[in-house]
């Protein structure tokens, strides 16, 4: 575990700069919001002197048992070596506001956790898949996606043409079975 | 009788009538300096690029999805193989976020072997970097002294591990197996002769006037992109930010040890290339003193087979080869990760590829991306 040089306890730059419910914890340095507060915390992140969050380290996103999502931020101050992680809510229509205005490194990572969750960041300039080809249909990291049975073409990817092909080619065996020939 | 020219003479042609456009030029994916499957679209103006983006997902093998039904124990294994030039960090890595949310006492001979290995690991890695990085600058002749010198310390994992590329040696309480008095003769005998054959290296390459004219002011990124970007490692030190996570967070047993940040003034390909050198310098360093501080004792704490985690969720990073490699994992009290989350330094810096790249030559390309240094299996995961 890494110990951090110069943590602070932000409880009281918390109260009086961020003005909507939130929990902080400065033993963990976990903050937890609600994803709709996210400019606020940004531009206090980015714009506050005794905060100085240049360094947007990591940007993630996980489900919970019940289905809900969150993002995760985590930040660090290269000038007063400290960390902030940010644990957001995602609202049912999965849209989060975007951090990239305030730290490019956000628009690769944002595009990732689109790609792996479905989750929209509105505002990001060029919101596609990283990973995966724009035709999957799924997201794979939510609970609800199985591993083992993505079988057909368009799963795997398939542009309309394969997919075609492919019915026509299962078809065609449906008629008459190879061993015959 | 003699030819008579009856074109108009081209010279006379004033260069505002020449029509100019901006083309787009792909590279790869299939491309043998692109260091694995990746494809870059390159909008370009001359020969001067005006914008470039990286295509990337060739070699997504959905890792973090896989980790989710499996157990700690087995994590191990799986993630090495995703920086297969670094296995020894990746192994670090799931081990400290394992850790982080187990109440565990790792025996001090443990973290020492630690220290020992993932140095080790640190001046293989740039090694290889440094035999394809003289490939990418027009030279061939550095790969085979580069990789001779790799050999012996991937004798030296072989004699520690049984393995030779993918380790699977740092775990949950320690190490896998304790090393032998064989191998601290080994690595004694090579602590001794690497920074002579170092000083080698820098005759024969550093000096180099053709290289320097190659790799000085080109693909310069200032310190507040680089900081902006989030780069790390010697690409971020490169561009003249004294950021390394074994001084400024550190981990393991590092605080004990003396060593020096390499920091570069211009950010350009020659400092990122001078910082990868001071560190192996800086890397044997830290082997030495680890070696004569070794103490003995257990190399590996008591842990079950198959440990299990206290709920929680814990970002641990460290100082990997290529810059900060992060590990979010977050558990509900199991053997397996609910979620388990890489941030492989890679991912970032090959992001910042289009900012370094813009305004220099088609020509530069090859060796702006080779002085970043990605392994395209850590930036796909």
């Amino acid at each position: 575990m890494n110990q951090v040089l110069d943590q602070k306890d932000f409880s009281e730059l918390f109260s009086e700069s961020l003005k909507f419910e939130y929990e902080y914890d400065p033993a963990t340095q976990i903050l937890r919001l609600d994803a709709a507060h996210l400019p606020e915390l940004f531009a206090l992140l980015a714009n506050d002197e005794r905060l100085a969050m240049g360094y947007l380290r990591d940007l993630t996103a996980k489900e919970q048992p019940e289905g809900e999502f969150h993002v995760v931020y985590n930040w660090a101050s290269i000038e007063h070596h400290h960390t902030l992680m940010a644990v957001a809510k995602v609202p049912g229509s999965l849209d989060v506001p975007s951090a990239t205005q305030y730290w490019e490194s956000a628009n690769w990572m944002e595009r990732e956790a689109w790609d792996m969750f479905g989750i929209r960041f509105a505002g990001h300039p060029d919101l596609r898949r990283i990973y995966l080809e724009e035709t999957v249909s799924f997201f794979p990291l939510r609970k609800s996606f199985k591993v083992s049975p993505v079988q057909n073409v368009r799963d795997l990817g398939g542009s309309e043409r394969e997919i075609a092909k492919a019915k026509a080619k299962a078809a065609k065996e449906a008629k008459e079975p190879a061993g015959d020939r | 009788m003699a030819h008579r020219y009856t074109q108009p003479d081209l010279m006379e042609l004033r260069s505002d009538d020449l029509e100019t456009q901006e083309l787009t030029l792909n590279v790869g994916p299939q491309h043998p300096s692109t260091h694995g499957v990746l494809r870059l679209v390159a909008v370009t103006d001359g020969e001067i690029i005006k914008s470039l983006e990286p295509h990337i997902g060739f070699l997504h093998r959905g890792m973090e999805k896989n980790s989710e039904g499996r157990e700690y124990r087995q994590l191990i294994p799986l993630w090495d193989r995703n920086d297969y030039l670094a296995s020894m960090h990746m192994d670090y890595m799931t081990t400290s976020a394992v850790e982080a949310l187990m109440d565990l006492e790792v025996p001090r001979r443990a973290e020492y072997i630690r220290v020992i290995m993932l140095e080790l690991q640190r001046i293989a890695s740039h090694l290889f970097w440094f035999a394809s990085f003289a490939l990418d600058s027009g030279a061939v002749t550095p790969l085979f002294y580069a990789l001779k010198e790799r050999e012996k310390i991937i004798d030296l994992f072989e004699m520690a591990s049984g393995a030779r590329l993918l380790y699977n040696y740092i775990r949950p309480g320690g190490v896998r197996a304790d090393i032998t008095p064989a191998f601290m003769e080994k690595l004694s005998k090579f602590i001794r002769e690497f920074p002579r054959y170092l000083d080698e290296c820098e005759q024969l390459y550093t000096g180099n006037a053709i290289f320097i004219n190659r790799a000085r002011d080109v693909g310069v990124l200032t310190r507040e992109a680089a900081i902006n970007l989030g780069v790390s490692g010697p690409v971020l030190r490169g561009s003249g930010v004294a950021w390394d996570l074994r001084k400024d967070e550190p981990y393991s047993i590092y605080p004990e040890f003396k060593f020096d940040i390499p920091v570069g003034e211009r950010g350009d390909v020659l400092d990122r290339y001078e910082v990868r050198f001071y560190e192996m310098r800086m890397a044997t360093e830290i082997v030495r003193q680890a070696m004569e501080g070794l103490p003995e004792g257990d190399y590996v704490a008591k842990v079950p087979p198959s440990p299990k985690t206290k709920a929680g969720e814990v970002y641990v990073r460290q100082e990997a080869a290529r810059g900060e490699l992060g590990c979010y994992l977050v558990s509900d009290g199991g053997r397996k990760p609910w979620r388990f989350h890489v941030r492989p330094a890679s991912y970032l810096n090959l992001g910042a590829l289009d900012t370094m790249c813009r305004g220099y030559l088609f020509a530069d390309l090859i060796i702006i991306l080779g002085s970043i240094d990605i392994v395209l299996g850590d930036v796909d995961k």
